[in-house]
């Protein structure tokens, strides 16, 4: 019965939703859904945040980073939107580009990261670095760098995501184009025979690779933090490069439309809080921007911080975005 | 065309409640089905000229001239060709065993498992497939691995798309059988008939009339895959027109672009639609009383054997992958489920698709009932063109972009209004859109006999409108009404497309869970979820059988 309740409570809460907005102003974000998911970090946010801004706080999740841009595009000047969050570092050009976003207040400079950050409109919540994950079980010696996952062969498998249509896919891109540049396209013929497959997003590969389809995935340093602690096992690896890890920080921005400015820079601002910050490690699964001392996981601390961190500036990517992704697929479909 | 019938007494109500077209009396049910017809290709229309709004020149140009593009087009037709001939071959004598072993234990069952596969969100049946059949799969491990061939690749796509595909068409074929009056069967036994004579006499006629609807429905689902084809195909090599149009929405937010390749797509199903409209033949049934047939030829021993032999063919073919999601649902168990969201997410699951799985068939029923009319001999170029038009609106969500359609959607409704409870309804019509080719195909035998056989006494007795729907469709059309009810309720519970449209975080289905479980790692979880969601189709479907099918 208390299911059923709480069902009918949901459909009339939308259905009154207009009517509660009269008494409270309503701030809408826009985000991915598995932020605000059961088992994201969304849900401990809107409870905190509505407890201190004598507002409410309205979700919108989108499927992923460049979704949510693309949304923002297609709606334009009438989209609901007050603030976006979950942009990444590849997008952020892009994005400055529509001319939807105003500059926040938060002090940017103020942020942990690996590295400077002087844009003022798109404010960094958390980050995290593209990793090989092995599965020490079946692959006792993984490939030690990037040169030996290019060297001729076809092993050890892979599985690998389209840069077309996901954002870990452009993410691997970027990551052998810092590093071979010109000639990234010989060495992503080498590593072409390895790879299993090129699944449409990370949940695909993420998935065949737990079920064992292959022993290494692309995904996140801190992929293997998951499994160590909600599984208690040491099972699975990501590797650090001495070429590099790419990294990729993901951003909020509040719109230069939204009627509720004020609210949205509280917003920004308590995104950035340790409060908050708290919670990214063990419900998005990636680093928190401020210093959370202890709060921080032993499972995260114990992660290597890569050698090198590689960074495309974000204005390259919006300007080469197609041209390398049609040379990457000129090269793995031949 | 005196076997069309005109009514003998020509001022009787129908005459004055409906009007006439090309002469022909028509009844209510055809008419709104004709209506039905025109808002599904006016809504189509009005996607397409909502995002090729700004659509230039240029942007043909650069499409025409894309060589990579002309090779992802070869790809896709190929793939869904061999796709649909692979399910077809197959479906026709695994359906053929089916109509002929009427009874046998568990055949009821095997019929509920058949109705999974369609309704599984695409990663879900990727991995069932993969448990089954990939590189340390069951097989794999059975046979060896290594020795084993690797599934990524075209094999990995016909053997996914045959996997969702087989079920579907044996689904939709077998009520077509079932239109066979037993009295046929009985002047077949009388006649001596062997099986072949059967097969040329009875069954051929019947294939020709319902495959080709049912292959332009399977076509179109492959030329639409997407997750499938990238991820069991092994990579860009294989890519489908789909894969295109995301990378335009979803990361240049390419309207006109996405436009132009939704057009284009969708100008190939319907060649592909037409294609199959051409090998239709129409098929006079023979009067009965509809009573369940009985085959003389069935029960030879070698008979038997051939059709067990297909039947468990097809029952592992499918059952594999479907056990071993159920293996990795039962493992997944064990994790602490967040029951109360797992069951609210059911309940809204199930509130959405039955309204939607109802709207579906109902559309579904009155466009088999306007297709039904047949077309005058000497009716002129535009009655004709009218007629062809109608007869692939039922089509038209199926030969769409999912993608293209989705957005498009969510466009036009958001064009006008922002309201949450609007978007509660687009994703109601966006299921019932989506559902109506399903319904369409599996209706379309059942309600072509009936018409046949009571149109001309309904005419005489002035039967018509609800009435007409009450005393003569009702009754004997009741069980393929709820199969397809079941049916486009399952698609419903299965919907990805629609419910993450709107990002409405309060409107969150299994299958969306089942998504935000594998982003967020919990693999075992969402495999629970994959589960709880399959066993909530097999519920609903056997209940729905039940209830308004009257069967058992």
């Amino acid at each position: 019965m208390r299911v059923s309740a709480s069902l009918l409570a949901a459909v009339f809460g939308i259905l009154l939703s207009s009517a509660a907005q009269a008494a409270e102003p309503t701030l809408t974000v826009y985000t991915y859904d598995s932020f605000i998911s059961e088992w994201g970090p969304g849900p401990a946010i809107q409870k905190q945040f509505e407890a201190q801004c004598h507002c409410k706080l309205t979700w919108v999740g989108l499927e992923d980073g460049a979704a949510l841009l693309s949304r923002l595009k297609m709606e334009g000047k009438k989209t609901k939107a007050d603030v976006v969050l979950g942009l990444d570092t590849n997008l952020t050009s892009e994005a400055a580009a529509t001319g939807f976003f105003a500059p926040a207040k938060v002090d940017v400079s103020k942020l942990k990261l690996p590295v400077a950050w002087n844009d003022k409109t798109f404010v960094p919540y958390d980050y995290g670095y593209f990793a090989f994950v092995y599965d020490s079980q079946k692959l006792p010696n993984p490939p030690k760098s990037l040169a030996e996952l290019t060297a001729p062969g076809d092993q050890p498998k892979i599985l690998l995501m389209d840069p077309r249509t996901s954002t870990p896919g452009l993410g691997l891109l970027l990551w052998m184009k810092e590093v071979y540049g010109d000639k990234a396209t010989e060495a992503w013929a080498k590593v072409a025979p390895k790879v299993l497959t090129i699944s449409k997003g990370w949940s695909e590969a993420y998935g065949l690779f737990v079920k064992g389809e292959a022993p290494m995935v692309l995904s996140y340093t801190t992929s293997p933090a998951y499994h160590q602690i909600n599984e208690k096992t040491d099972r699975y690896k990501a590797l650090d490069f001495p070429e590099g890890n790419y990294l990729q920080v993901e951003v909020a921005a509040r719109m230069a439309s939204s009627k509720h400015a004020d609210l949205a820079e509280q917003f920004l601002a308590f995104l950035t809080s340790p409060e908050v910050q708290k919670l990214i490690p063990t419900t998005n699964y990636m680093f928190p921007v401020v210093d959370i001392g202890n709060d921080l996981p032993a499972e995260f601390r114990n992660i290597p911080q890569p050698q090198k961190t590689l960074l495309m500036p974000s204005d390259e990517v919006a300007k080469h975005r197609h041209a390398w992704i049609r040379e990457w697929l000129e090269t793995v479909s031949r | 065309m005196a076997r069309d019938g005109q009514p003998l007494n020509s001022h009787a109500p129908i005459m004055t409640t409906t009007r006439p077209i090309a002469g022909y009396p028509l009844i209510g049910i055809a008419s709104l089905g004709r209506v039905a017809a025109a808002i599904l290709i006016a809504v189509i229309a009005a996607i397409l000229v909502r995002l090729l709004d700004q659509a230039s020149a240029g942007d043909i140009r650069d499409l025409i001239g894309d060589s990579y593009l002309r090779r992802v087009v070869i790809f896709t037709v190929m793939q869904a060709v061999l796709s649909t001939l692979l399910s077809l071959a197959l479906a026709v004598p695994v359906t053929r065993a089916l109509a002929r072993q009427s009874h046998f234990p568990g055949r009821g069952v095997l019929l509920r498992l058949f109705s999974l596969p369609l309704v599984m969100p695409a990663l879900v049946a990727i991995f069932g497939v993969v448990a089954a059949y990939g590189q340390q799969g069951w097989m794999a491990r059975l046979v060896g691995v290594g020795v084993w061939p690797s599934i990524y690749g075209l094999g990995g796509i016909l053997v996914a798309h045959v996997f969702f595909n087989l079920p579907l068409a044996v689904r939709l074929l077998l009520p077509a059988w079932q239109t066979v009056p037993a009295e046929t069967w009985r002047l077949a036994a009388q006649l001596g008939m062997t099986s072949g004579h059967i097969f040329r006499l009875i069954e051929w006629p019947l294939l020709r009339r319902v495959v080709p609807q049912i292959a332009a429905t399977i076509f179109m689902l492959c030329f639409v895959s997407f997750a499938i084809v990238l991820t069991l195909g092994g990579g860009p090599r294989a890519s489908t027109l789909e894969v295109t149009i995301f990378q335009a929405i979803r990361f240049d937010a390419d309207l006109p672009r996405a436009g132009l390749l939704a057009l284009l797509e969708l100008v190939l199903c319907l060649i592909a639609g037409i294609l199959c409209r051409g090998l239709t033949q129409r098929m006079d049934f023979a009067a009965g009383f509809g009573r369940p047939g009985w085959r003389h030829d069935a029960s030879t021993r070698w008979a038997r054997i051939g059709d067990s032999a297909w039947i468990v063919l097809a029952v592992l073919f499918v059952g594999l992958p479907e056990l071993a999601l159920l293996a990795d649902g039962l493992r997944g168990f064990t994790a602490d489920l967040p029951w109360p969201v797992l069951a609210q997410a059911a309940l809204l699951g199930l509130s959405i698709s039955v309204i939607a799985g109802a709207g579906a068939t109902f559309f579904g029923f009155v466009l088999a009932a306007a297709g039904h009319q047949p077309s005058p001999c000497r009716a002129g170029l535009f009655v004709r063109i009218m007629k062809s038009l109608q007869a692939l609106a039922g089509l038209l969500p199926l030969a769409m972009s999912p993608m293209v359609l989705g957005i498009g959607f969510y466009l036009l409704i958001t064009d006008y209004t922002d309201s949450d409870l609007w978007s509660v309804i687009g994703i109601i019509l966006l299921n019932i859109a989506m559902a109506i080719p399903f319904c369409l195909a599996l209706l379309m035998p059942a309600v072509d006999r009936n018409l046949q056989q009571h149109d001309r006494l309904c005419r005489e007795l002035s039967i018509v409108g609800f009435n007409r729907f009450r005393l003569i469709d009702w009754p004997s059309l009741r069980p393929q009404i709820a199969t397809a009810f079941a049916l486009a309720t399952s698609l419903g519970l299965g919907d990805l497309i629609g419910i993450s449209l709107f990002g409405n975080p309060d409107l969150r289905t299994l299958s969306m869970l089942l998504y935000e479980q594998l982003s967020a790692y919990r693999m075992d979880q969402a495999a629970a979820t994959a589960l709880i969601l399959l066993l909530l189709v097999l519920g609903v479907y056997g209940a729905i059988e039940r209830l308004v099918g009257g069967k058992q």
